[in-house]
């Protein structure tokens, strides 16, 4: 009895004792994984402070105390440091955070890139849906809304919905992408980025402080900002700089062609198709370097239109073997008539419903509050100006988490 | 007179005694071991199968917070529980898989399978609001039987797990 005893006791200490090794072992990560989450909320907040702050972190200014250069301890259970960045796209932020317990046991690093490219890359984003019809195509970059979209069966670009996605995905269920790899649309998704809160009071003022706009209806030529306080009904012409109108616009006959921003407080109306001005002068479009990702679904016409020399399948939306050239060539990269070169903003609803009146491009953004119908017969073409919203004032910083996940590294060095 | 010599040995009462506690220990060391054994046994495997739900938790939790939230599938393989396999792409790419095989759990990352536990016997993956797809619920219960007594211990777990990609 007692030699079983002497065998068995032991044995069960040890075996405790081992258990709670295992146990304080990742109790200990447990802990470490908190505190670099926490450390990623505290740096979440800094870096959305405010847009100063923002442009900082981009021009690659080092931030104090978050740059692996402070540990914080402010949370029970242990310390945690923290280390922001720009990059690794433009816009974007990278946040690494360790966090470390008390008892320098474990240690937990994430690494989570936010994006504040206020429109994610996005060609168009309509706040009441977007219906994609006729012979309008959007290249290079997204098309996002919370409400249904309407793809009219395209397979390019991607197509981002809160809701359904017509043709393509009816059922809130998953899977709420396309198979394979989802590669091109993505339905019923709860988080969309939310749109930039555009600081309209310094467009209103910039607009109206450089008069040198035409006359009420909007007939002429103007080769700097404009200020419109009520319907603008007649447009047409070559523009550039900052055009703000608090009412409609509706465009007339030979088309317009603006270089800039346009922001309308009422709704954008195309009647039949009137758009792009015939006297405008060929642009020159430069393709985002991650265009080429629009087009998982649908990689001929990418190679047949774009890149002739890209590789013969779709590398993968997370390949780094491949970026788009910058100048887009051939034909119809050069466009001879082009509406907008820049960024529009509706405040209503954007109607290029109409029909036919020509061919035309728009090189930029298109963000409109309400709705976004493009069903015009005559071929429009939405290439997406990565660049048409730099320098876009806005009231906040608006971030979106690109990317999230767990990374080994250890304590940093020095702390 | 005869002086009685004493002689070395033991009394009638004395024996009495000494067969009643052998008597007694008998009767009570077995069922003592047996207790102890299955003491031994029960706490062994209670702890093994807390420190499986532990483990197994935290392997799908840290991999599923890296998921793609686009590209959860959950579903049943054929002759397993109601929702017992979740499938997803990671965010570095990676194709991966949790889904219950009798008593194991099996986690496939690519083409790659590896056993996360033996001791499954229920896993459900469920939405726990519907209107949100990036919270995912994971139901465990593990459990181990022992061999003297024909018991059962069990640990139930849930756990809600936020997709951040």
């Amino acid at each position: 009895m007692l030699v079983i005893l002497a065998i068995m006791v032991p044995a069960m200490v040890l075996w405790i004792q081992r258990e709670t090794v295992f146990a304080s072992k990742q109790s200990h990560n447990t802990v470490a994984f908190h505190l670099a989450e926490a450390g990623v909320e505290k740096a979440y907040l800094y870096v959305s402070l405010s847009t100063i702050t923002w442009s900082r972190i981009q021009a690659g200014q080092a931030q104090t105390d978050y740059s692996f250069d402070k540990s914080y301890n402010d949370i029970t259970g242990g310390t945690y440091a923290i280390s922001i960045t720009s990059g690794p796209g433009t816009e974007q932020v990278t946040i690494v955070t360790v966090g470390r317990d008390k008892y320098n046991k474990e240690t937990r690093a994430l690494r989570v890139v936010y994006s504040n490219a206020i429109f994610g890359g996005n060609a168009i984003y309509a706040g009441r849906g977007v219906q994609i019809g006729g012979q309008v195509d959007v290249e290079w970059g997204a098309v996002m809304s919370p409400y249904t979209i309407d793809a009219g069966g395209r397979t390019f670009p991607q197509f981002w919905s809160a809701s359904q996605i017509t043709t393509k995905d009816t059922n809130a269920n998953p899977p709420n992408c396309d198979s394979p790899g989802c590669l091109q649309w993505h339905s019923y998704q709860a988080n969309l980025p939310t749109p930039p809160t555009i600081d309209f009071d310094f467009y209103r003022t910039s607009a109206a402080a450089t008069m040198g706009c035409f006359t009420a209806t909007g007939t002429g030529s103007a080769v700097n900002s404009c200020y419109f306080s009520g319907n603008v009904t007649n447009w047409s012409g070559n523009t550039r700089g900052t055009i703000f109108i608090e009412g409609d616009l509706t465009v007339k006959s030979p088309g317009m062609y603006h270089i800039g921003t346009i922001i309308v407080m009422g709704n954008v109306n195309l009647p039949n198709g009137q758009w792009g001005n015939s006297g405008s002068p060929g642009t020159s479009l430069r393709m985002p370097t991650d265009a080429w990702k629009q087009y998982g679904n649908n990689w001929t016409h990418y190679r047949d239109v774009f890149d002739q020399t890209a590789p013969a399948a779709f590398p993968g939306l997370t390949a780094t073997s491949y970026t788009s050239p910058s100048l887009c060539v051939p034909s119809p990269c050069l466009s001879q008539k082009v509406a907008v070169n820049g960024f529009l903003y509706v405040g209503g609803n954007f109607n290029n419903g109409g029909g036919g009146g020509g061919n035309s491009d728009i090189y930029g953004i298109l963000y409109a509050v309400g709705s976004a119908t493009q069903t015009a017969s005559s071929q429009v073409t939405f290439y997406y100006n990565a660049e048409a919203t730099n320098g876009l004032v806005t009231t906040n910083v608006s971030l979106t988490r690109v990317s999230w996940r767990d990374e080994v590294r250890g304590w940093p060095s020095g702390l | 007179m005869r002086k009685l010599k004493s002689r070395l040995g033991y009394t009638v009462t004395e024996l009495m005694m000494v067969v009643a506690i052998i008597g007694i220990l008998a009767t009570v060391v077995p069922t003592m071991l047996i207790q102890m054994q299955n003491f031994f046994l029960m706490t062994s495997a209670r702890y093994e199968i807390q420190r499986d739900a532990r483990t197994t938790l935290d392997t799908v939790n840290r991999y599923m917070r890296q998921a793609v939230a686009t590209t959860v599938v959950m579903d049943t393989p054929t002759g397993q529980g109601p929702y017992s396999r979740i499938r997803f792409r990671h965010v570095d790419g990676r194709y991966m898989e949790f889904r219950q095989q009798g008593s194991k759990l099996i986690q496939v990352i690519d083409t790659a399978q590896s056993v996360v536990s033996n001791n499954l016997i229920y896993i459900a993956f469920t939405y726990p609001h519907t209107d949100d797809t990036s919270i995912i619920s994971v139901s465990i219960t593990m459990g181990k039987n022992i061999q003297l007594g024909r018991r059962k211990v069990l640990e139930l777990t849930i756990q809600k797990i936020r997709v951040m990609n």
